[in-house]
């Protein structure tokens, strides 16, 4: 099956709403790398985005068939993990533990690893929503105007977290 | 130091992939949970073919109930037909006993 063509995919959609387990197992595994890094990028804690991850795919898994489309899975995929890490995070924060930390350095991406993982810790001191934002924005590649409808909040407020949280890593960068 | 901090974000923010255990872990548990929803929907279909048996029964005890009253209320009309019949042939028996009293009376007297 070509999962870039609209037929396929909507058929892959219709199967897996029916509860063909292969098309299910493909679902998973197209959008489950969104998922873990969401958690991954916002919790900084390796078992805690697992858990995460799996909770939301066992909750999608249920609701499945109130989906309409690949792409609204996909939309839904991401309102549901970004919500739920922001919740724990609010609840009861993680622990980053030394496996954690380095378990986010990926050294086979280009550009600074140390720099990056600098970043990446950066970002973890952010406050809830401004590093769901942050990751939202250059994680996923989101506008400010998606991030702002996902997360319910206006537009003016995605962007004026944005900025300051910029700002932040700016001056400790410095 | 970054030249670029957006595109230092996007570098360090690159999506990764849980691990092939984490993904084969969720696929089963997934699968155990779509045994146990398969599983959970038998029992449902056993208490409805139940409940569909008993009102099967119901509907059809009360068209006995129906047909049984119905052949009663045949009866007692054909009863009641019987009986005005020997009332009448009564009456009419009486009256012609009366009317030969009177007139053996008139013709004696």
């Amino acid at each position: 099956m070509n999962a870039d063509d609209p037929q396929s995919r909507a058929a892959q959609w219709a199967a897996a709403r029916a509860g063909d387990a292969g098309a299910v197992a493909a679902l998973v595994r197209e959008h489950q790398r969104m998922v873990y890094s969401l958690g991954l990028r916002i919790l900084r804690n390796r078992a805690a985005a697992e858990d995460l991850t799996q909770d939301v795919f066992m909750q999608f898994y249920q609701q499945i068939a109130t989906l309409d489309t690949a792409a609204h899975a996909r939309h839904w995929l991401c309102r549901v993990a970004t919500h739920r890490a922001i919740d724990q995070l609010r609840r009861r924060p993680p622990v980053s533990t030394n496996e954690d930390v380095l378990s986010l350095v990926d050294e086979t991406q280009a550009g600074d690893p140390l720099l990056a993982k600098r970043l990446r810790t950066l970002i973890g001191d952010l406050p809830p929503h401004p590093r769901a934002i942050v990751v939202l924005r250059y994680q996923e590649d989101m506008e400010p105007a998606e991030i702002a409808e996902l997360l319910n909040m206006p537009l003016n407020t995605v962007k004026s977290h944005l900025r300051r949280a910029l700002e932040v890593l700016r001056g400790r960068l410095a | 130091m970054s030249r670029d901090l957006e595109q230092d974000l996007r570098q360090a923010l690159k999506p990764v992939d849980p691990t092939p255990e984490f993904t084969n872990r969720l696929l089963a548990k997934m699968a155990a949970e779509r045994r146990a929803a398969v599983s959970s929907r038998r029992p449902l279909l056993r208490q409805m073919a139940v409940a569909a048996s008993v009102l099967l029964a119901l509907g059809l005890s009360w068209r006995g109930y129906e047909h049984q009253q119905r052949a009663r209320a045949l009866q007692a009309h054909a009863d009641l037909l019987r009986a005005l019949a020997i009332t009448n042939r009564s009456l009419d028996h009486a009256y012609q006993t009366v009317h030969s009293l009177d007139a053996d009376r008139v013709h004696g007297g």
